[in-house]
């Protein structure tokens, strides 16, 4: 990207812009095209610190309108009361952050015709759902399984056994189902999010928030050494925040505050009806099944059927002119 | 300057500490628990009990 050296000069509109080469001067930029649906409280400090990372163009998508319940986690304030999230939040980055091309859709995702939800993922790096609707969740993972993009899923807990948001997790999948996927993760979780439980310290989302910003550069720089985060083993990350252990969850973090852990998601049993996987046929599958000589994979075993009729057919052929 | 500390105390981790700090966690995603792995060395008594994820989540 070039830049010019120094800012461009006063316009009628308002300040100067930052020169863009002294923006990254510091902090060397990471770019990429991100789509976020849902522009709640995850996802809307989500796109803040994307737009800071450097990533450019965002693409928001969210179906409300900012309400004052919204206004304790959320990083639009009073003067946006009332207003669609998505373009609001997207305008006031382009205003606080210009090297951002920051667009927002006031619309619900799924109501979109499909043609244009498809669009709006082949247009992305990094597709992240930050939704309180399991629906929508589920029908971004089929759609980022079916265009082939790599997928994030953060949220907070909502648990009358710990305090609000003291957990978050961060699903992440890799496509051509080189990981388990959101389906794969969450096949307990039936029904919608009980929204009157929707609180939460604003701390400790914005640390999901930030979490999963470098989980979104990772999935968009694998070859950066900042990938090294992500374990390919263990695609879920749980956050505890800095807000005291609970009993309920004190097992997995025994100690008390910010703490994370990579946790292993298992293909299911049968077929995922997202991905279609299963643990027999996930990748990896057949060399962990085969722990002896003389034991055969099921493609091996296919192979050799195949071969065994096709020389039989080919004998019977030319034994009968 | 002030006075260095008389006594250093050691930052080395309990048995008990290394143990958690060490444990890795699976998802089950059919009963919706974090579970433990097994530990190769470990004792299976010593393994924590499954905690049970948030069957809600928000945004």
């Amino acid at each position: 990207m070039t830049g010019s050296t120094g800012p461009t000069g006063p316009g009628p509109e308002g300040p100067a812009e930052p020169a863009e080469d002294r923006v990254w001067a510091r902090h060397r930029r990471l770019t990429g095209s991100v789509l976020v649906i849902g522009a709640g409280a995850v996802g809307g400090f989500l796109a803040e610190e994307l737009a800071r990372i450097g990533f450019s163009p965002l693409r928001l998508v969210d179906r409300d309108v900012l309400e004052t319940e919204n206004l304790v986690r959320h990083p639009l304030g009073a003067p946006e009361l009332g207003q669609p999230k998505a373009p609001a939040l997207a305008a006031a980055i382009r205003r606080a952050f210009p090297p951002c091309d920051a667009t927002g859709l006031h619309a619900d995702f799924l109501e979109l015709p499909y043609e244009q939800q498809r669009a709006l993922v082949r247009e992305a790096d990094v597709v992240v759902a930050a939704t309180d609707s399991p629906a929508c969740q589920r029908h971004v993972n089929a759609l980022a399984l079916e265009v082939g993009r790599p997928a994030a899923y953060p949220a907070v807990w909502v648990d009358p056994r710990i305090r609000d948001a003291e957990v978050g997790e961060i699903l992440w999948v890799l496509p051509d189902r080189r990981t388990p996927c959101y389906e794969c993760a969450v096949a307990f979780r039936r029904g919608t999010a009980d929204t009157d439980a929707a609180r939460g310290a604003r701390v400790d989302i914005q640390l999901v928030s930030l979490a999963t910003a470098q989980v979104v550069t990772a999935l968009a720089h694998p070859a950066d050494d900042r990938a090294g985060i992500l374990d390919p083993d263990r695609n879920a990350i749980y956050l505890h925040g800095l807000t005291p252990t609970s009993p309920g969850v004190r097992a997995t973090f025994p100690a008390h505050g910010l703490s994370s852990r990579n946790v292993r998601v298992p293909f299911p049993a049968r077929p995922c009806p997202a991905c279609l996987v299963s643990r027999a046929t996930a990748p990896g599958a057949g060399e962990a099944a085969a722990d002896g000589p003389g034991r055969l994979t099921p493609w091996v075993a296919v192979a050799v059927l195949v071969s065994v009729v096709m020389t039989l057919l080919v004998t019977a052929a030319f034994g009968h002119p | 300057m002030g006075a260095a500390p008389e006594i250093l105390r050691d930052a080395e981790l309990t048995p008990q500490e290394t143990r958690e700090s060490e444990q890795e966690w699976f998802l089950d995603a059919e009963t919706g628990e974090l579970k433990p792995e097994e530990q190769p060395d470990g004792d299976p008594r010593d393994r924590p009990k499954p905690v049970r994820v948030a069957r809600w989540t928000f945004d």
